[in-house]
């Protein structure tokens, strides 16, 4: 059944549609699934506060000096004609005792906390990338003092041999790129985060490729790409009354947790005395905050605020171009081996995998596994340290989607069939396949037996045309002399590990007036956060929309993020068990005061009343205000409630679940797919994007304009990617050419073609009602499909990206 | 961010801003730009900026004398005596502010205040516009989240209800 639950228009828009491939079974809730008002609507009046529009009573400004080498030292250090300039306040520089380390002798930095999966120093001597802080940071009156300033820093500079290219860093005679780590070569090894793992192997890769009857090889190339176009970084610190109060630019609370402790740690008050102030976040994506762009913007602060007793704003501007770049960027050499029917025997991809601030992750380790019948499977990644930012993840999982995807339409090119015919015979979980195998799970664990990919691909096909417009590569010339061509990718749901849950905590209490405020630690970043936790929670308790709200300031109350990825399985999980436990609340003093028990009660529209006889009734806020000692307490509920499961929440499709049995065998079986038609012009090598059908399995819709938004921004983030973005480096120097917004291909309104959004609602996730986050796999998905569509179109692979005109006319023999 | 120690008593003018339907007198230097004299001097903090003054991501747009202008690239001391417009100014019954809430027009939020005042620049001064003309009008704004179809969406429906006089 297809249903269209999203506010329109009454003028039709022609590069959008959206629809809920649902089913007639699926019982109808009050707000699940529905369209209701934002909670978060002051961003569109301006009233939202974001931290860089924080502004407190006497608030000094800081900023650093950024090196303007891809690789050298800070020598010698002259600063005598900064301290002449007037509004100078403060000046800290490499080497101040504040800034020792017994740690490091590059001093103070993250490494000065375990948990932390890399160094990143506050002020070191030694840059490994171009626009690295380095060195000097100037504490001032004003933005401006502060980067006239800089500009009077005498640095005595000793240049050193930098390396770009992570196969020129693995040789064995490359210069060492990044000293500071004291090794004799550049390969990445252990961790924190990782364990030094960099190999992942299931069943025997020999075996699998002798079975094959065909083998093919290629290789992919990710230039780099930067978030670009968010809100530029800022960490406020006021160490005032014996309290610190920050502002973190975090959007991870785990990770805001490692920027708390040394920030504490710095300013000589215990944790118990930190306050963390929550402002919106602009435009984060997950990684972008992570520890380095977090926590050391935020020591600085600290420290400049504990030397000046002063509020200390920390402009980190330099971040969206220069701190980091995605994990995606670098070189995946893949080898398939496959029967001529197109069952997958055998797959082998090796890498030069990114690393930094979110650690070490082998490509195709985790989706190949997770999400296809493909027994044979060897994954292994060598990780250079090079003279680039730290990379992070960001829209999350193209590292991983890149080789995954990229897997099936090869091997149909090979064979000439429809790719989607060879993703459906390898689609499955831990190498056995989706049918039969699967069936018996979802039974055995309470979910329906529904095929996810099957679903996709029949709702993405019909939606696009496919079986009209498919045709073999480069067979399809248009009148207009363009090339036309279609595509698809898919891949498997991204989720956080199983383990997460367990982490995670919220709570709720009621107020006098009747309302009630639900409580966590969360970022706001724009997945709509606050919107889709108070459906839940007033689903579940029965009360009111408008008579709930969000707060996201409750440290001590760690949720899940990034909410629309992964995140929101496990944090609708718990905003339904706070809902539940609030209904019980609800209905066990409304017993006492309607003279009845629980069981005869219910409670909708915030009003509780006798089921066999309603007009026995009270409204929840008059019970509240009669009774209100029983509930001013407030009520906890975290991950292990979920995880556990108790009465109240095993409804299927997730009830026979538990701990540790269930998350020993948790599956993958939520599939997202892409379709894409694109023309190509064989002159000028532009391509024209005509319709892209984005299709998610998001198991069940909660709030229809949150799915939406997280399908088309990320089908705008990931052709970005594949198609515009890139950081050009000068090779000669390492510095960078494009790093502004003028000059960086982030795509705009003017570059807008039809998207249609679909969900499929098969409840196949474990969060709440069997949802699943969507946040990563959009821009996973159109990474692949576009290259899928060119090669459709001009029946030859683009396998560098992004694909620029440049590439396509070399393809075609015509540059 | 204004800086008071660059600056002379020599140098220093008065200006008269109009905004949102009040007078401003304010004493600026000849090279603060009007978002720094909007957002730090006046504090209207719904104007954004994500290119550092570069011209590039819309998120300052204002409406200067019926115009939408980018206030990081506009000098203060040429505002003098114009009028001008910023979110904080507009009905919160407005139909650009309302059918961009009612359609989730927006992730973040951080270019949304960019967005709304480009759109209502567009349609104080067309009463209909066409869809390619709203692109057109709003391709100078970057939306990182990517809720381009959505702000389209919204706009739309906005031009539809001021084209019935329906405010």
């Amino acid at each position: 059944m297809e249903s269209r639950r999203l506010t329109r228009p009454l003028r039709e828009n022609p590069y959008f549609t959206f629809l809920i491939w649902s089913f007639p079974e699926d019982p109808e809730y009050e707000l699940i699934g529905k369209p209701v008002p934002p909670k978060d609507s002051e961003k569109v009046t301006g009233r939202a506060i974001y931290t860089s529009d924080v502004k407190l009573p006497g608030m000094l400004y800081a900023k650093w000096l950024t090196s303007p080498y891809a690789h050298a030292r800070a020598k010698h250090i002259d600063i005598s004609a900064v301290k002449e300039i007037p509004g100078v306040v403060d000046v800290l520089v490499y080497g101040d005792p504040d800034l020792l380390s017994p740690r490091h002798p590059e001093g103070l930095g993250t490494g000065m906390n375990p948990l932390c999966p890399d160094w990143a120093f506050v002020l070191p001597s030694e840059a490994v990338f171009e626009g690295q802080p380095v060195a000097v940071a100037i504490c001032a009156e004003t933005p401006e003092i502060c980067e006239r300033a800089l500009k009077l820093v005498k640095v005595e500079w000793e240049e050193l041999p930098f390396v770009l290219d992570r196969d020129e860093a693995l040789k064995p005679d490359a210069p060492i790129t990044q000293l500071f780590r004291n090794q004799k070569d550049n390969i990445v090894r252990e961790t924190p985060m990782t364990g030094g793992e960099t190999k992942y192997v299931q069943g025997n890769i020999e075996e699998g490729f002798k079975e094959a009857d065909r083998i093919i090889e290629f290789e992919i190339k990710c230039g780099v790409n930067v978030p670009a176009g968010v809100e530029p970084f800022h960490s406020i610190a006021w160490l005032h009354d014996g309290y610190l109060d920050l502002w973190i630019p975090h959007q991870l609370p785990q990770g805001m947790m490692l920027a708390v402790w040394p920030a504490a740690a710095v300013a000589g008050v215990p944790m118990n005395r930190v306050r963390v102030h929550q402002a919106y976040k602009g435009a984060t994506f997950g990684g972008i905050t992570f520890i380095g762009n977090g926590a050391i913007p935020t020591i600085l602060a600290t420290l400049f605020s504990k030397r000046t007793g002063r509020p200390v704003k920390v402009l980190a501007d330099w971040t969206n171009f220069s701190g980091i770049v995605c994990e995606e960027e670098g070189r995946y050499t893949i080898k398939v081996g496959f029967k001529n029917d197109g069952t997958i025997t055998a797959v082998q991809i090796l890498s030069n995998g990114t690393y930094g601030y979110a650690g070490l992750t082998i490509p195709g380790s985790k989706k190949l596994p997770r999400a296809t019948a493909i027994k044979n499977i060897y994954c292994e990644s060598v990780y250079p340290y090079v003279n680039k930012p730290p990379a992070v993840c960001y829209k999350h999982g193209t590292q991983e989607t890149i080789p995954f995807a990229e897997i099936f339409n090869r091997v149909a090119a090979e064979l000439g069939m429809d790719p989607t015919e060879v993703a459906l015979k390898n689609d499955g979980c831990y190498g056995r396949p989706m049918h039969p195998d699967m069936d018996e799970v979802k039974r055995e664990q309470g979910f329906p037996v529904r095929d996810s990919l099957r679903e996709c691909i029949e709702a993405g096909k019909r939606a696009i045309g496919w079986d009209e417009k498919w045709h073999p590569p480069g067979a399809k010339r248009l009148p207009n002399g363009r090339y036309h061509g279609i595509g698809f990718a898919w891949t498997k749901e991204w989720r956080a590990g199983p383990e997460v849950p367990a982490k995670h905590y919220a709570c709720i209490f009621f107020k006098y007036d009747g309302t009630v405020v639900i409580k966590g630690q969360r970022s706001f970043v724009g997945v709509s956060e606050p919107t889709t936790y108070c459906q839940v929670f007033a689903e579940e308790a029965g009360l009111r929309y408008e008579d709930v709200s969000f707060d996201n300031e409750f440290l001590e109350a760690p949720m899940m993020t990034p909410g629309g990825s992964g995140g929101l399985q496990w944090n609708s999980a718990i905003m339904k068990e706070l809902g539940v436990k609030a209904k019980q609340k609800i209905l066990e003093v409304a017993a006492k005061h309607l003279k009845k028990t629980p069981q005869e009660l219910d409670v909708k529209n915030s009003v509780v009343f006798e089921k066999a006889n309603p007009q026995n009734r009270v409204q929840v806020r008059d019970l509240i205000r009669r009774y209100y000692y029983e509930f001013h307490a407030g009520i906890w509920a975290d991950g292990w409630d979920y995880v556990k499961g108790t009465e109240e929440t095993r409804r299927p499709p997730f009830t026979d679940v538990s701990l540790p049995s269930h998350f020993k065998k948790v599956y993958f079986w939520g599939r997202q797919a892409a379709f894409l038609e694109v023309e190509v012009d064989p002159e000028t090598g532009e391509v024209d994007i005509k319709n892209l059908v984005i299709v998610n399995d998001v198991g069940k819709t909660i709030n229809p304009h949150g799915v939406a938004n997280q399908q088309i921004g990320g089908v705008y983030m990931g052709l970005g990617r594949a198609w515009t973005e890139e950081i050009v480096y000068d090779p000669l120097t390492g510095v960078k050419l494009n790093d502004d917004l003028s000059q960086y291909g982030v795509l705009t309104m003017g570059d807008i073609f039809p998207i249609h959004c679909i969900a499929v609602e098969t409840r196949l996730g474990y969060g709440a009602y069997g949802n699943f986050g969507i946040g990563e796999n959009p821009s996973c998905l159109v990474r692949t499909v576009l290259r899928a569509a060119i090669y459709n179109a001009i029946g030859k692979w683009i396998n560098e990206d992004p694909i620029t005109p440049d590439k396509i006319l070399k393809a075609l023999g015509k540059a | 961010m204004q800086d008071n120690y660059l600056v002379t008593n020599n140098n220093l003018r008065n200006i008269r801003l109009k905004i949102n339907g009040r007078t401003f007198e304010v004493t600026v230097a000849p090279h603060w730009t009007l978002y720094q004299v909007l957002k730090d001097q006046l504090g209207f903090t719904s104007i954004k900026d994500m290119c550092l003054g570069h011209g590039a991501c819309g998120s300052c747009t204002v409406i200067l004398d019926g115009r939408p202008v980018l206030s990081c690239l506009t000098l203060a001391v040429d505002c003098d005596g114009k009028t001008i417009e910023t979110v904080e100014g507009i009905d919160p019954k407005h139909p650009v502010i309302e059918t961009f809430i009612k359609h989730h027009a927006f992730q973040c939020g951080y270019c949304t205040p960019g967005f709304v005042m480009t759109a209502k620049a567009l349609l104080d001064r067309k009463k209909n516009p066409t869809i390619e003309e709203i692109i057109e009008a709003l391709s100078g704004n970057i939306c990182r989240c990517g809720a381009y179809q959505l702000i389209l969406n919204a706009v739309i429906e906005a031009t539809e209800r001021l084209a019935k006089g329906n405010r």
